[in-house]
Formats: C-alpha cells, sequence, structure tokens
C-alpha cells in the first residue's frame, strides 16, 4: 500500500522535478551511471559516484531522504550478508565492491523515483523507441496495480471488521482476498478490452509524452560525456 | 436505428436464458429507459448491442444491417458500429485506459484516424464542455468518482456518437454531479440522439423516458409503454455549475 500511495502522490499534475529536465535524459543518466559503477573494477569510481549522489541526496527534504534510505535497507542489508562469507575466504575487498555497487544502484533509482512520476517514466520509454502500445500497457499495468491494490486493502479491511472472538479472521481472509483479487483482476482485464474495443481501438496508440530540450537539459546531457571520462580515467 | 428481433441469449456453461425472445426497436431522438430487476438481461443486452456478445437466435440489425460475428470481423463494420455507439460503463473507472485525462480524451478520435489539429481541437472542446481543464494531465485512476464520470463521458463523445447507451448513469454521483447529467441528457436528447438508459432510478426514468422498457425476472421485455407524462428539464442547474452543456 505505501507504494500505491507513493504511485497517487507522484500523479503527473503535480511537478515533482526540481530541475526541468527531460525524463528520458535522467533515465539514460541513471542507467549509465549504474551500468559504468557494474563496469568498474576501480572502488575509487564507484565511490566518488556515491558521493556525489550522497550530495544530491542532502539537497532533498528529510521526509524523502527518509524514504529513499528506508528502501535501501533491506537489500544493502541483503548483499551485505550474502558476500559475508567472501571475508572469511580472504576476500574482504569483495564483499565491500559489491555492497557498494548495490548500495550506488538503489540510490540511483531511489533519486530517480523520487524526482520523476511513474507517466513520466513510461512516458519516457517512447523516447527509446517503444511503441506506443508498449508504454500504454505499461500504464495500464501501473493502473491496475493501483486498483487492485485499493480493493485488496478495502477487503482486507472488511475482513478485520469481521475479525471477532477467537477466530482469526485475518489469516483465514489473506487466501480469499487474494484469490477474490485474482479473479476481480480477469474481470478488469476483460472489461477493459471491451472498452478499448468499443472505442475503436485499433491496435495503435501514439504517444504524447513530447518534450522539448531546453538549456537544462543540455547541461545535463554533459553528465554523459562527464561520466564516461571519469570512468576511463579513474 | 437498432432493432432487435427475436432475440435469444445463453451464457456459455448455462441452461437458464439472458435474453429470452426479446424484440424491440430504438428509434433515433428517442429516449428509451430500460428498467427491471437485477439480472433481467439489462447488461446482457447491452452488450449484444455493442457487438460484444452475439444472439443465440434471432437478429440484431443496426441501421438495417444484421450485426453477427462475421459481420463484427469487418473492421469498417465494427468500426462504424463502435463510433456511432457510445457505452457508459456503471463503473466508469474500468473504461479509462490511458495516462491522463486528455489522452482519454483523445484516444477516440485519434483511432478514428482523424489528423491531429481536428483531434486536439476536439479534445479541447471536450475538456472545456465537461469541465475537465484543471484535471486534464491527472491520471484518471486518481481522479473523484464524479470527475471519471465526466471522463468517461468526454471520451465516448469525442467520438461523436449517435447513439448513448448508459448503465445507471447516477451511479456514484453526488446530487451536483446528478443533476449536470440530467441536464446534459436533455440537451443530448434536444439534439435528437438516441439514449437508451438502464436504471433503477425511477425518478431519473420518469424524468428522461419517452418510452419505458420493463423486463422481469425471466428476461423477457413485459412492456413497452411510451411516457404519457414528461416533466420539462429542472431549472435548478442554472448558476449551480460552472461546466457547459453544449454537446
Amino acid at each position: 500500500m505505501e507504494m500505491i500511495g507513493h504511485l497517487l502522490a507522484s500523479d503527473g499534475n503535480k511537478k515533482i522535478q526540481r530541475l526541468h529536465v527531460m525524463p528520458q535524459l535522467r533515465m539514460a543518466v541513471a542507467f549509465l551511471t549504474i551500468l559504468l559503477c557494474a563496469l568498474s573494477a576501480n572502488a575509487f569510481f564507484t565511490l566518488s559516484i556515491i558521493a556525489v549522489l550522497l550530495v544530491r541526496l542532502a539537497a532533498m527534504s528529510p521526509e524523502e531522504i527518509a524514504v529513499i534510505l528506508k528502501r535501501l535497507l533491506l537489500p544493502v542489508a541483503f548483499t551485505f550478508l550474502l558476500m559475508l562469507p567472501s571475508v572469511f575466504l580472504g576476500h574482504p575487498g569483495t564483499m565491500i565492491t559489491v555492497t557498494m555497487k548495490v548500495f550506488e544502484s538503489m540510490l540511483v533509482l531511489g533519486i530517480l523515483n523520487s524526482d520523476l512520476s511513474w507517466k513520466e517514466i513510461t512516458g519516457s520509454l517512447a523516447s527509446f523507441r517503444l511503441p506506443g502500445v508498449i508504454v500504454l500497457t505499461l500504464d495500464t499495468a501501473v493502473r491496475f496495480l493501483v486498483i487492485l491494490g485499493r480493493f485488496a486493502d478495502r477487503m482486507a479491511e472488511a475482513v478485520s471488521l469481521r475479525r471477532v472472538g477467537k477466530k482469526n479472521w485475518r489469516n483465514a481472509g489473506t487466501g480469499g482476498i487474494l484469490g477474490t483479487t485474482f479473479l476481480k483482476s480477469g474481470q478488469m482485464a476483460e472489461r477493459n478490452a471491451e472498452a478499448m474495443r468499443c472505442r475503436c481501438f485499433a491496435g495503435t496508440w501514439k504517444n504524447h509524452s513530447k518534450t522539448k530540450p531546453g538549456r537544462a537539459d543540455f547541461f545535463y546531457f554533459l553528465l554523459i560525456p562527464l561520466l564516461i571520462a571519469w570512468y576511463i580515467y579513474t | 436505428m437498432l432493432e432487435l428481433r427475436h432475440v435469444s441469449f445463453h451464457y456459455k456453461n448455462t441452461d437458464t436464458a439472458a435474453l429470452d425472445d426479446i424484440s424491440i426497436r430504438f428509434e433515433d431522438g428517442r429516449c428509451y429507459c430500460i428498467e427491471g430487476p437485477n439480472g433481467c438481461g439489462k447488461s446482457t443486452l447491452f452488450r449484444i448491442l455493442l457487438g460484444l456478445d452475439f444472439a443465440d437466435s434471432g437478429s440484431y440489425l443496426f441501421n438495417g444491417r444484421e450485426v453477427t460475428q462475421k459481420s463484427m470481423r469487418s473492421e469498417e463494420f465494427s468500426r462504424e458500429l463502435h463510433r456511432k455507439t457510445g457505452f457508459l460503463f456503471q463503473d466508469s473507472e474500468i473504461q479509462l485506459f490511458t495516462d491522463s485525462v486528455e489522452h482519454e480524451i483523445m484516444f477516440g478520435p485519434e483511432q478514428l484516424g482523424l489528423p491531429d489539429e481536428e483531434v486536439q481541437s476536439l479534445t479541447e472542446k471536450y475538456l472545456k464542455t465537461f469541465g475537465l481543464l484543471e484535471i486534464r494531465d491527472r491520471a484518471p485512476f486518481n481522479i473523484s468518482g464524479g470527475e471519471k464520470k465526466r471522463t468517461a463521458l468526454a471520451a465516448v463523445c469525442a467520438m461523436k456518437p449517435e447513439v448513448l447507451i448508459l448503465d445507471e448513469p447516477l451511479a456514484g454521483l453526488d446530487e451536483e454531479g446528478q443533476e449536470w447529467l440530467i441536464r446534459f441528457m436533455h440537451r443530448l436528447k434536444e439534439q435528437h440522439h438516441l439514449l437508451i438508459i438502464a436504471t433503477h432510478n425511477r425518478a431519473l426514468a420518469s424524468e428522461m423516458a419517452d418510452i419505458h422498457v420493463r423486463m422481469d425476472r425471466h428476461h423477457r421485455i413485459i412492456s413497452v409503454t411510451e411516457a404519457d407524462h414528461r416533466t420539462p428539464a429542472p431549472d435548478v442547474f442554472s448558476g449551480t455549475s460552472a461546466m457547459e452543456t453544449k454537446f
């Protein structure tokens, strides 16, 4: 439900972006950062990127920082535990490097997710030559997640309201909630397809998320050669 | 314009009929209110009228041409049927599928292959008409029930249908939304659109109907009667809503 809440809060009407940079450019830079860090054999490169990202993180509101760090915690801790045996095998550096890379990747994604709404993310996919109908499918999938999430939440509330006496309705109701949500998703998909047919859906959909590059985009674009140059240098 | 002749329909794996020997002719420029208990077959009737399901026996004629599984395979024919018959679901949320209110309205005209300028001007017109300008960039799943209903209706109307099929149109609307929608439906009637409304709301039926169609639990039409008394459009809307009702 936390994720659904985030999706709702990041509705496209709200201008979440602090810098007016094209979402596709942000995604490209984020992807490149993750890729270069993954390829890098030099810990200094990863550390320098983390340092820049932490500066960026510090510029965000405390609530946003808390959300991003909370999401980081589990994958980083999991990687740390997974890599722990390498210390006993005499390769402590491996554990630190891999954990750092996971931390960096999650931080990049967290900041990106905080800066862009889901609409901007799916919309920007069209710039990567993805057909409009795929973007529409992704949008529909996100929308269904939200609607079904609400539906399941309402059912869970209804079950907890009926939870009286010794019988644990919460446990007994979980299977029912999952099953009903699954059936509901099938019905919704069917109705949705019919609604599209009723509006003459011909199998194609033009993506309308068009943005014109501005001055900020130019400066942001410079990050790409800079990152590559820094990667080669280090 | 739409005519059903002795239409019967069964859902797969069931013995009971969902529609039993239905015969009715829906004339242009009139408003038909279909009333009956839950499960009497109103939704099934609508699915047949929209070419989503097909009669087991009998025939359904759209502009004199029979609607069958075979005829609906013709892209030209199915497109004509769906362009001319707009459908508003009872739960509007399910019929909204794009990423913003604006794109939702654009969807139909674009699918019809209209030029970009025309699509844009139609979209602006319907955003304004339905009072959706302020929420044009919002995701349709994240707006209120009334706004969803207006968005769905705007999206349907942007295709300029001649027939509007409305399933419980007032469901989930607050008083102001209901008043607006009733006024809007009156405007459609004045413009000689064919309206087919399924409703349990007797006040709405007596307000809107030219013809009352009553169905029973046995999935049959038991009466088709001309409305003998029609009240004029209520004047309660003047000045209560900033939304226009021109269509």
